[in-house]
């Protein structure tokens, strides 16, 4: 898209397949995150009818299944565990079969040949697609090769190496498409070394605030949280009870899921990635509903309950000031960028924050957004497309002095939103540097509650008087 | 246990639709729930 290539042009930590994703999002509404928002809206649709679909196996019919799903929906939308729908969420969506199968085999007891190979089909389409998407959910997701590789042949007296050749197949029906694709592009190389090579080097430089005994402590007994965790601990010990056949399986990753909240709420967002294993919770609160739902009268209640507890968690991680404000300034920025046509945006030393996207910016150089775990190579590139005057937009904190000299040495011009009224300037944020002067500084956006909600363009920009 | 239904079911399917739209609204619409309950005060947008 815009004619440039992946991993040549522009990198990112991330696999193409979500960029493929996040492409098709841009196609269908180039200048916000509408169309995102309706892919998010069809992801969670197929993850959620999966869930019903579980449900089923439980024997449950269609108003408690459900019911189910209202449920589980806490579990993967809660602020708890879910910032916003990322490359995880897609990994899920990919997991989302792999764990019906299994529900098919343990529960259902459907043990047959076909079911052996469907699995085994699905895990390794699972795989291949994952990996390339966030290679890190395709590791998390190995722990479901044995089971389905050598527990499930096994019982149903299947071959394990046809088995493993069907996983194979499944794999490659995910990964030859992109392979030849990227072939095409004649980026294959750039991809291995970027996506491998240089975000395995990232990993290794991330450091992030340390998880003391005291601050797990005081997590682990706020009240959101000990009633998130009675609940899937209870469940657990449920499913343990009623199921035969991999309860332990279920058990531990449910207690890695419970580490993962843990880590997600102590301030670790990067370990969102765990998160995929958001899926362990469905069997284990399908059956722990299984005994409550079988009333008809249950089923509001629940589902009213299941509202309130979503009502309840989302703001444990949102605040009302930084997400107005932060669609206000993506507005105000963008809305300055249009005075380009098709800017070229780096993210100097810091993180994209998404003001390029109603400008439709294109990246100014290979490294235009710094990742988290930077290497002195991405630092090096950003620098050089300053120097040489590649970046129409530039943005850098107002605390990055030498990067803000630099800027200034090479002509760039200085914009900062609280200048407009936006914010406050006691905190540190995000400066626009721009190559040319700007025009209508003053114009802030003017949003409405449906602006906010659906990420959309801002209604009007009101001219704004200082006081 | 039941038996696993392959055919599609429609019902449920539009309605878990109808479900994902309103619950990703919702998490999109937090922020206005913001002073509606007990919440963490923080910066994100700024740090």
């Amino acid at each position: 898209m815009n004619g440039m290539t992946p991993y040549v042009d522009f990198a990112d930590s991330k696999g193409p397949l979500l960029w493929l994703i996040y492409g098709v999002g841009y196609l269908l509404s180039p200048h916000n995150y509408l169309g995102l928002f309706w892919l998010s809206v069809a992801l969670y649709t197929f993850i959620f009818y999966y869930c019903y679909k579980c449900a089923r196996l439980f024997g449950l019919g269609r108003w408690p299944s459900l019911a189910v799903v209202a449920v589980v929906s806490v579990f993967m939308l809660s602020g708890l565990a879910h910032e916003e729908v990322k490359a995880e969420d897609y990994c899920n969506a990919l997991l989302a079969p792999v764990i019906y199968h299994f529900l098919q085999f343990t529960v259902a007891r459907h043990h047959s040949e076909r079911l052996v190979m469907r699995s085994a089909l699905t895990l390794g389409f699972a795989l291949g697609a994952s990996f390339l998407i966030k290679y890190s959910c395709t590791l998390m997701m190995l722990a479901w090769v044995p089971w389905m590789g050598w527990v499930m042949p096994r019982r149903c007296h299947c071959s394990v190496g046809r088995t493993w050749l069907t996983g194979i197949a499944g794999a490659l029906l995910a990964l030859a498409p992109m392979v030849l694709v990227l072939l095409a592009q004649g980026c294959l190389d750039d991809f291995l070394h970027e996506y491998i090579g240089v975000t395995f080097a990232t990993f290794g430089n991330m450091a992030g605030d340390s998880l003391t005994v005291g601050k797990a402590w005081s997590i682990l007994t706020d009240w959101h949280m000990l009633l998130y965790l009675t609940g899937l601990a209870a469940s657990i010990a449920l499913y343990g009870l009623h199921v035969r056949h991999g309860k332990w399986q279920v058990a531990a990753a449910a207690v890695w899921y419970l580490a993962v909240t843990l880590l997600n709420a102590a301030g670790r967002p990067y370990f969102n990635t765990l998160s995929t294993f958001a899926w362990y919770g469905t069997p284990v609160l399908a059956l722990m509903l299984t005994g409550v739902l079988r009333h008809k009268w249950t089923v509001l209640p629940v589902a009213a309950a299941t509202l309130a507890a979503i009502f309840l968690t989302v703001n444990h991680v949102s605040n009302i000031t930084a997400l107005s404000l932060e669609l206000k300034v993506q507005h105000y920025y963008s809305h300055l960028m249009t005075q380009y046509d098709h800017p070229r945006v780096l993210y100097l030393m810091t993180h994209d924050r998404g003001f390029g996207v109603q400008s439709q910016a294109l990246p100014a150089c290979k490294y235009w957004s710094l990742q988290m775990g930077f290497t002195q190579e991405m630092i090096d590139d950003q620098i050089q497309a300053v120097k040489q005057h590649r970046a129409d937009v530039v943005f850098v904190r107002d605390d990055n002095e030498p990067m803000l000299q630099l800027l200034q040495a090479e002509g760039y011009h200085t914009y900062d939103f609280t200048d407009a009224g936006l914010g406050e300037k006691k905190w540190h944020r995000n400066l626009l540097c721009s190559r040319k002067p700007l025009r209508d500084t003053h114009l802030v956006p003017h949003l409405t509650t449906a602006d906010v909600a659906l990420k959309r363009t801002a209604s009007s920009f009101d001219t704004f008087t200082t006081p | 246990m039941m038996q696993e239904r392959n055919k599609i079911d429609w019902t449920a399917l539009v309605l878990v639709a109808l479900y994902s739209l309103a619950a990703l609204l919702l998490v999109s619409w937090d922020g206005y729930l913001y002073d509606a309950w007990p919440h963490y005060d923080v910066n994100w947008f700024y740090t």
